[in-house]
């Protein structure tokens, strides 16, 4: 059985910026034999900032997993959001950043399947495309 | 932390509490919601738990929770743990997260986004709209 602690942070801050207690700790325990449990008591800070930058590190595919995370753009047009992944050419839309994402990721899973299929068919651009592409998605079974 | 898989994420709900048996380690997930009704904003829930089940995890993680106001498009809070060990990439992991006092700014939909090293693995929406419940009126 392994324990470990989780610290909480220091302090958690209400929406007018007032102090709190700390929580009390919280501890992990893990026992072999049965589905792990992570669990964390955590408070919730307030912000209000938002990333332009994303690393996408879903799939959507079971067929393949994400070996490293892809950097993605985040854009917003009008009532649109635009997730694009530069290093591809691809992206993916939709009315919020999640919807992006997963549009993004199924264009990604055809674009890998797609090349796979036509390996031996690629001329030097697809080819250096797919080598990309390989090093970010990989078929599960493959590790 | 940076060499550890990209988890892949197979269930995220969100529920009131989540009890977890002392001998055998199952999971009770007390009260799933996906829509919340309180009768003004802003409003602050005092606590409220993510169940996440992953996959493909193995080595130390911190993950991250950030709540998102679709409509505004703006990150109204965030809940992140310390760093915290999967023994077994082939297994399962299940993650239960405790959030406390998570505001809740105006009514309309929110996400509930996870990231695993600071890599996003997915979500879980929740609607907050004026009380009460429709089929309460």
């Amino acid at each position: 059985m392994a324990t470990a602690t989780l610290l909480p942070e220091s302090v958690r801050l209400t929406p007018v910026g007032q102090n709190r207690p700390v929580p009390s700790k919280k501890v992990v325990v893990i026992r072999e034999g049965y589905v792990p449990t992570i669990s964390a008591s955590v408070p919730t800070k307030k912000l209000s900032t938002r990333s332009k930058r994303v690393r996408l590190g879903v799939i959507h595919t079971p067929e393949l997993r994400i070996k490293r995370a892809i950097p993605v753009e985040v854009r917003r047009k009008d009532d649109q959001v635009l997730a694009i992944a530069h290093d591809f050419q691809e992206f993916g839309c939709g009315e919020t950043m999640g919807d992006a994402l997963d549009d993004l990721a199924k264009g990604l899973a055809e674009l890998f399947f797609r090349l796979d299929e036509e390996k031996d068919r690629l001329g030097s651009d697809l080819r250096s495309l797919r080598a990309k592409l390989s090093d970010y998605v990989e078929r599960r079974g493959k590790e | 932390m940076s060499d550890a898989p990209i988890p892949t994420l197979l269930a995220m709900l969100l529920c009131d509490q989540i009890i977890i048996e002392a001998g055998s380690g199952k999971k009770t997930l007390v009260g799933l919601f996906d829509s919340m009704h309180p009768p003004e904003v802003p409003f602050m829930l005092p606590s409220m738990w993510v169940y996440a089940r992953l996959s493909d995890a193995e080595g130390s993680y911190v993950f991250k929770a950030e709540i998102v106001h679709l409509d505004e498009d703006k990150i109204v809070g965030t809940a992140q743990t310390a760093p915290i060990t999967a023994p077994h990439r082939l297994g399962f992991v299940d993650l239960t997260l405790q959030l406390q006092m998570v505001p809740f700014v105006k009514f309309g939909k929110y996400e509930f986004q996870l990231h695993a090293n600071g890599i996003y693995i997915g979500r879980s929406t929740l609607t907050v709209q004026k009380g009460p419940r429709p089929d309460l009126r």
